[in-house]
């Protein structure tokens, strides 16, 4: 009856969140931009640092226009990944690498350039919002100043950033309930009571269906905002991935071992080291350059007010739905077990 | 605009599916559960 009760309640507060985060997300959250105190954040860590030219980008518009510019569509995506995997300074990696974005303007007096000449940033200026200007030296050509070549701050896809909104708090609620199998594994090995082995694996379950949902909806943003689905030089990328087919092995081992006893305690040893798995992917970004944003990011984190409320709202709904999934689990569990009761019951009477 | 927001309703449809299949797996299993509890019970008083 409390489990009951729970799950009402659960399943209430959730259809009630998910609704407030999708009208949040769509109609509240403002398309991302980076707010000033980043932009200038960003604009002193690239005071004269060294960057090297990897690709290049035609301007297609007037000066006027340029906060237009998409830079990703006109830049070589291979490129990009090279520039960001260790040619450029380390500083660039204490920023968002996906809020980085820079072209050179081949239609300035001074282009073109070519790929691999090292330019400095110099004189950096801010001109608030999403986009910074610079200005840049670049010595080996005989060029003394460059302008209007990089531009920090843009998305290629603002739209498709929506997706963060579920995305995020997919991924947030598989980390929770792995954790709570963590939890449930740890317990049952040391009190050795079959409902902590239960936990762990019925949270298993439910955070594999939230890492489903965020390992599918990930490449649908990455499609638009890098130009690919998937890349596999991205440890943030792989390690979820890993996470992923580790859980699964963790639930094709429960089914897989009859006897109740060996299987909890083998499941509760397989839980912890599969556990192993998700700080990798929760902080993947943070230990090696990645692609991929660091959400509860430091003192450049690029949030805005809205978005950080969308994103709690978001996260709380997806909490209510573990919620009620872990109790509608425990509920047929409780059927379950009900009915083998009676199975045996049967079975002595026959 | 539509074909700027198509990867988002994409995205919502597999975040909102995703979690009805799963529902709809685990609803399945009960009633399956049910259907055979009752049985069993009606079984078990006819005794």
């Amino acid at each position: 009856m409390r489990l009951i009760r729970l799950l009402q309640s659960s399943i209430v507060a959730a259809a009630v969140l998910l609704l407030l985060t999708s009208y949040l997300a769509f109609y509240y959250a403002p398309l991302p931009t980076m707010n000033v105190r980043t932009a200038n954040s960003l604009a002193s860590q690239l005071e004269g640092q060294k960057l090297e030219v990897v690709g290049f980008a035609f301007n297609i518009t007037d000066a006027g226009d340029r906060q237009d510019l998409n830079l990703a569509d006109l830049m070589d995506y291979q490129r990009w990944i090279d520039f960001k995997e260790g040619r450029t300074g380390p500083h660039w990696w204490t920023v968002n690498p996906l809020m980085v974005r820079w072209s050179i303007d081949v239609g300035s007096p001074h282009a073109p350039m070519v790929d691999g000449q090292n330019i400095t940033a110099q004189g950096i200026a801010s001109g608030g919002g999403p986009t910074i200007w610079n200005s840049l030296t670049c010595p080996e050509s005989g060029v003394e100043k460059l302008t209007d070549v990089v531009s920090i701050g843009t998305f290629s896809a603002p739209v498709a950033q929506k997706i963060f909104y579920f995305h995020m708090p997919a991924a947030w609620t598989s980390y929770l309930a792995f954790g709570a199998t963590l939890a449930g594994s740890a317990l049952y090995l040391w009190k050795e009571e079959e409902r902590y082995d239960r936990m762990a694996g019925y949270s298993a379950e439910i955070g594999l269906v939230f890492g489903t949902i965020a390992i599918v909806t990930g490449p649908i943003w990455a499609k638009e905002e890098w130009g690919v689905y998937w890349s596999w030089g991205d440890l943030k990328l792989v390690a979820t991935l890993v996470l992923w087919v580790a859980f699964v092995g963790y639930l094709a081992l429960r089914n897989a071992v009859p006897d109740k006893e060996k299987r909890a305690r083998l499941s509760a040893v397989y839980g912890i080291a599969a556990f192993l798995t998700v700080p990798a992917s929760l902080l993947g970004q943070r230990l090696l350059p990645s692609a991929h944003p660091t959400v509860i990011a430091t003192s450049t984190g690029g949030l805005s007010i809205e978005a950080g409320i969308t994103v709690v709202v978001a996260v709380l709904a997806f909490t209510c739905l573990y919620v009620a999934l872990l109790a509608f689990r425990y509920i047929l569990a409780e059927g379950e077990e009900k009915l083998e009761e009676l199975k045996r019951r049967i079975g002595g009477e026959i | 605009m539509t074909d700027a927001f198509m990867p988002v309703y994409i995205a919502l449809s597999v975040v909102f599916l995703g979690i009805l299949a799963y529902v709809f797996y685990l609803t399945i299993r009960q009633r399956r559960v049910e259907k055979e509890l009752k049985l069993l019970e009606a079984r078990l008083e006819r005794k």
